[in-house]
């Protein structure tokens, strides 16, 4: 298990108030007790313990499916998309 | 019980420094909304808003009398300028001592509060100017009218977030009909333009990166406004009696509570509320021709406002022309229900319907006649003002020409 993929199962269990041990890559988001409250908050604390910037819009679906992610996999592939987006970034000359 | 009219509109918003700019970017449907300069944007994600563009105090108000004043009272001063100004009446008299000053806000003070604090933390500051707590608190704004006009009736502040002003006016009306004042000066304010509010809203990740389209397929959100909007209420017989213009009246006011979620708008906190602003104007429901929504432009609201109308209007929910004039003004908070309550009446004289702008696509969810992109020539008679707000806090008023 990757750090990106700890931390990520670390804050869904966590908001979704499920056993830690029971979530795995394949689990679907819509099988968790999770509302648009919580998936706003589950983002937010992601990126302070990435420090990245993920453009969510609530508006653009109301559950997990709409902000493009249908499982806890989708979730952990999308940090890990964004950390190396903004190391790219980072390698650039200023 | 009084019949309560309109005897005196004022208003500075995105759309317009006064009434008359107003009823013009309203008929056109030219939009506001666009980059924000009055405050930076280099650490924000929204970038744009609804501001009140090209506005100098110092037009306005002496420099010693700006310390004393946030931007959300000097933007409240001014509509009641122009509010007080049309009615003709002088509160200094008699009236002043009949005469209520109600106001709603959402915040209040927050630039003074945003500046104050980051002169605090960022600049390491000692002390701060002697007069940042009655310029930033909640009620500056009616104190100030108050103070200016000399209106020494009942006076005070409502706060229900975006409902804010509608419980202002809802409440000014009431008591001008239960004949507990002559005259009510009501409406509502809010200044929200400051790095630490829109860092605030843009953490909700409900704000609109490109502009406001309610009722429309792809909608991304809301746009925030500033600005404020004053009313003069005055029972017939007292406006009657004065020989006064008379631009409007107040017929029905309903509240609810959702009781329900901190932020996701309900279906019957919303169909409550409406139905007792019917019942209350003692209108039947097909009397109604133009609904000014809430219409915030997120995707929640605006699919949960469509039942609503549904469920209260019944076959006649297809005949009603509903807009949401936020397109063109932006979500202008404790403000808003103000602004689309000036809004209803300029157009109900105008004899036009404001249009829903940016309405690109039609969202199925959303089967509605929002009036789209074009304001509509129209005769009207009775309108629903709506606003439901954060914390489920429901108020409509209830308009007639």
């Amino acid at each position: 298990m990757t750090d990106v993929e700890g931390a990520v199962l670390d804050i869904i269990a966590e908001k979704a108030k499920a056993d830690r041990s029971s979530l795995t890559p394949q689990t679907e988001i819509s099988t968790l007790t999770l509302d648009s409250l919580d998936i706003v908050e589950i983002i937010f604390q992601i990126e302070e313990r990435f420090d990245i910037s993920i453009p969510y819009n609530a508006n653009e679906g109301a559950d997990a499916a709409g902000a493009g992610f249908k499982t806890v996999g989708d979730v952990i592939a999308m940090v890990g998309q964004h950390i190396q987006g903004q190391q790219v970034q980072g390698q650039q000359p200023a | 019980m009084n019949r309560v009219v309109v005897t005196g509109l004022g208003c500075i918003c995105a759309i317009g420094h006064d009434t008359t700019e107003m009823a013009a970017a309203l008929k056109a449907g030219r939009s506001a909304i666009g980059p924000l300069t009055v405050t930076p944007t280099d650490r924000l994600t929204v970038k744009i808003g609804a501001e009140v563009a090209g506005f100098d105090p110092a037009r306005h108000f002496e420099e010693k009398r700006l310390l004393l004043l946030d931007r959300f009272s000097q933007f409240a001063l001014v509509a009641a300028r122009e509010a007080v100004a049309a009615s003709g009446l002088d509160f200094r008299g008699p009236v002043g001592e009949r005469s209520a000053a109600i106001l709603g806000s959402g915040v209040g003070g927050m630039t003074t509060l945003d500046e104050s604090f980051q002169r605090l933390y960022l600049e390491n500051a000692k002390r701060f100017q002697p007069f940042i707590i009655p310029k930033l608190m909640i009620s500056a704004a009616v104190s100030h009218i108050t103070m200016e006009h000399g209106m020494r009736g009942p006076a005070f502040t409502t706060a229900s977030a975006c409902a804010s002003a509608n419980h202002a006016i809802g409440t000014a009306f009431q008591m001008v009909r239960a004949g507990m004042v002559d005259v009510a000066l009501t409406g509502g304010a809010e200044a929200v333009f400051t790095p630490g509010t829109l860092k605030a809203w843009e953490a909700m990740r409900i704000l609109a990166p490109d502009t406001c389209r309610p009722f429309a397929k792809g909608r991304k959100g809301l746009v925030l406004g500033e600005g404020a909007a004053v009313l003069i209420l005055e029972s017939q017989a007292h406006a009657q009696a004065r020989g006064a213009p008379i631009l409007g009246e107040v017929v029905g006011f309903g509240m609810s509570a959702d009781a329900a979620d901190i932020v996701l708008p309900s279906l019957d906190g919303a169909v409550r509320a409406m139905r007792a602003c019917i019942a209350d104007s003692g209108l039947a429901p097909d009397a109604f021709e133009y609904v000014n929504a809430h219409g915030t432009g997120t995707a929640m609201n605006d699919v949960t406002e469509t039942r609503a109308l549904h469920k209260v209007f019944g076959d006649h929910a297809r005949k009603l022309a509903v807009s949401s004039t936020k397109s063109l003004h932006g979500h202008a908070l404790g403000a808003a229900g103000a602004i689309e309550a000036a809004a209803t009446l300029l157009a109900m004289q105008g004899g036009f319907i404001p249009p829903t702008a940016n309405y690109n696509e039609p969202d199925p969810q959303c089967d509605l006649d929002y009036v789209p992109n074009t304001a509509r020539e129209r005769h009207f008679e009775v309108a629903l003002s709506s606003s439901f707000a954060f914390g489920g806090l429901n108020a409509v008023l209830a308009l007639r020409r």
